[in-house]
């Protein structure tokens, strides 16, 4: 079956191969996009090191709800101008780039740990929507 | 599965209701408490989907909201689950009461309607809905919504941002009340804030399903499933049953009493093709505005409290202003599911998700129309300038109502398309010329017939109208024969 396409996908997509083309890369349009969001998680999180293989499980959990279209047309974007460029062109865009990181974050050891630089950051694959997720929610007791 | 098939429906019942949603199965409750040898027959367009379909299909029913009405190009969308437990399945279980004043908007501020009960008459109904669902709130909101009796489970717990707001505006600024248990109670866990609630993974949260399905399994209630009710049927300006089709055939279940508790914009299509015309029916179709921000905090950490919404500031729901503009409720959302952590080192969680519920006020123009076809069509093309001016007037102030905390920057998101609350349309009243049900939701000119759920609203209020919906009912139900 054809992957559905919006036209905001469609648009994303080709402002993605447009660069990527520009810059004579057009082997983004074929690659796998867990590079693109390793080197965004670098750099948002600098000096943490990064468990690469939990990196790409993180990917496609994230993703796992999307349509073929929006894979395609996000994850093209992503390798072609990378993610932090991608929230730049759009405030949707930029929702979604938190997103990923909150995703990587929460469902990790990140805020787990006492001093994240100090381990290794590893995604626990989570179903999504799994129960309990929040690591900072308040349990106590009723007084 | 409490289910019957369309073979074992009775010649006649006591009473027959269409739809399953809150107004129904509240009714319901409280009829049979009142009539306990009754026997009732539940009709429901969808299907019965317990809650591990749900969690499976990661959906509360089969439909989409969007293929079961028609919206005019440009137009607003509604949104609605169709099947067992209508809208108890896909809520988020926040339950404030509608503000005293709300119920008589016109006599206090010189706009809207009143409606044609109070307050005061309602709240005994609030209180009895409240410890069905097994609210969770705290005593301090009785301040703004005058109580005869304690919340029947305590509150959850407030974030840092939420204390700070209430040490500074302690009349204000509440604990949410709200239908997710704090305590567990039976099969009903205590809210881990999963942040799906539409989906709850875990029973917390009132539903149809966890805690009116032993009533519906019970041998005086037949439900069946994936029938859809066309018309009540009359005779001598009596109504006598509902006309419905299940499985490619058409069928009549007769009852001496009716209801029709569906959502606002399928109870009035049902009632027109009933041949219950009239000056307001269909009209009057309304729902809040939902204005987002957030709040980009400097220095303190958000997302500490204990549940997806933590609390409610009441600073605007009530006031002076509400002759020139809409009445707003604030929530301070405790998830991070809307706009995510920030992305800056350290101050991932210095963000603070609020939206701003607004008032508007019901026109006529905002309707549904039978226009001969098989869905109700939706025309709703325009908001109140008294709504827009609400919206403005929450943008302008909201720096001033958040003074209490280290704010770096507001930054307005865009608005929601839906509150998720569809109102009007069958509105209550007490002149049968300018409304269609009276106080106890029987309808007007056929007795025997009452219309059940949010059509009825008569104006919009604040509140998510969850709770006013079971109240009302359980009203009716106590004032069947009075």
């Amino acid at each position: 079956m054809a992957p559905r396409l919006s036209r905001r996908h469609v648009l994303i997509g080709l402002g993605g191969l447009g660069a990527g083309a520009a810059a004579g890369t057009s082997w983004a349009v074929f690659g796998d996009p867990s590079g693109a969001v390793l080197a965004f998680l670098r750099e948002v999180l600098p000096g943490v090191k990064l468990d690469e293989a939990s990196v790409q499980t993180c990917l496609r959990d994230f993703t796992a709800n999307w349509s073929r279209g929006k894979k395609l047309a996000i994850g093209t974007a992503w390798r072609a101008l990378g993610v932090r460029n991608t929230a730049a062109l759009h405030a949707r865009m930029e929702k979604l780039e938190r997103l990923l990181l909150t995703f990587f974050l929460v469902n990790s050891n990140f805020f787990r740990v006492r001093d994240p630089r100090a381990e290794t950051i590893v995604y626990y694959s989570r179903p999504v929507g799994a129960p309990c997720a929040s690591p900072f929610t308040d349990f106590s007791p009723p007084a | 599965m409490p289910i019957i098939s369309s073979e074992s429906v009775q010649e006649r019942y006591d009473l027959v209701i269409a739809g399953t949603g809150f107004g129904s199965l509240f009714f319901l409750h409280g009829y049979l408490e009142r009539f306990p040898q009754h026997r009732v027959l539940l009709l429901e367009w969808g299907s019965y989907r317990d809650q591990a379909w749900q969690l499976k299909h990661r959906r509360n029913g089969d439909r989409d909201a969007e293929g079961m009405y028609v919206r005019q190009p440009g137009q607003k969308p509604w949104a609605f689950t169709i099947g067992f437990g209508g809208g108890t399945n896909c809520w988020w279980a926040v339950t404030p009461r509608l503000a005293p004043n709300d119920f008589q908007l016109k006599s206090r501020y010189g706009v809207g309607e009143d409606w044609p009960i109070t307050y005061e008459e309602l709240e005994p109904y609030y209180l009895a809905a409240e410890r069905v669902m097994l609210v969770s709130g705290p005593e301090e909101l009785a301040r703004r919504y005058p109580r005869s009796g304690p919340f029947p489970q305590p509150p959850h717990n407030l974030s840092t941002a939420d204390k700070r707001m209430q040490a500074a505006s302690p009349d204000h600024h509440f604990a949410i009340p709200t239908a997710r248990l704090r305590v567990p109670v039976g099969q009903r866990a205590a809210c881990c804030n999963s942040m799906v609630c539409n989906l709850c993974p875990t029973g917390a949260k009132f539903s149809g399903l966890n805690t009116f399905g032993g009533l519906v399994a019970d041998d005086r209630v037949d439900l069946l499933t994936n029938a859809r009710v066309r018309a009540v049927e009359k005779q001598a300006g009596h109504a006598t049953g509902l006309r419905y089709d299940h499985a490619g055939r058409q069928a009549v279940a007769r009852a001496p009493l009716v209801a029709v508790g569906c959502n606002a914009i399928h109870t009035p299509f049902i009632l027109m093709r009933s041949g219950l015309e009239h000056p307001v029916l269909g009209r009057y179709l309304h729902e809040k505005s939902v204005a987002q921000f957030e709040v980009l905090l400097d220095g303190i950490d958000h997302f500490d409290g204990g549940i997806p919404t933590t609390a409610c500031n009441t600073s605007w729901v009530d006031g002076e202003h509400r002759r020139e503009a809409g009445a707003a409720m604030v929530y301070f959302i405790n998830h991070y599911n809307l706009y995510g952590l920030r992305t800056e080192w350290g101050r991932w969680r210095q963000t603070l998700p609020v939206e701003a519920f607004v008032e508007d006020i019901p026109q006529a123009s905002n309707r549904v129309i039978d226009d001969g076809g098989d869905l109700p069509v939706v025309e709703h093309a325009t908001r109140t300038r008294y709504n827009r001016k609400g919206m403005q007037r929450v943008a302008e102030l909201l720096p001033e109502l958040l003074s209490p905390l280290p704010v770096e920057r507001i930054v307005p998101r865009p608005e929601l398309p839906t509150g998720y609350h569809i109102q009007g349309t069958c509105r209550m009243g007490r002149e049968p010329d300018a409304s269609i049900v009276d106080a106890d939701l029987r309808h007007h000119q056929v007795r025997n017939l009452l219309v059940l759920g949010t059509a009825v609203w008569p104006s919009c209020g604040t509140a998510n109208p969850s709770l006013t919906a079971a109240a009302l009912s359980l009203r009716a139900a106590d004032r069947l024969g009075s």
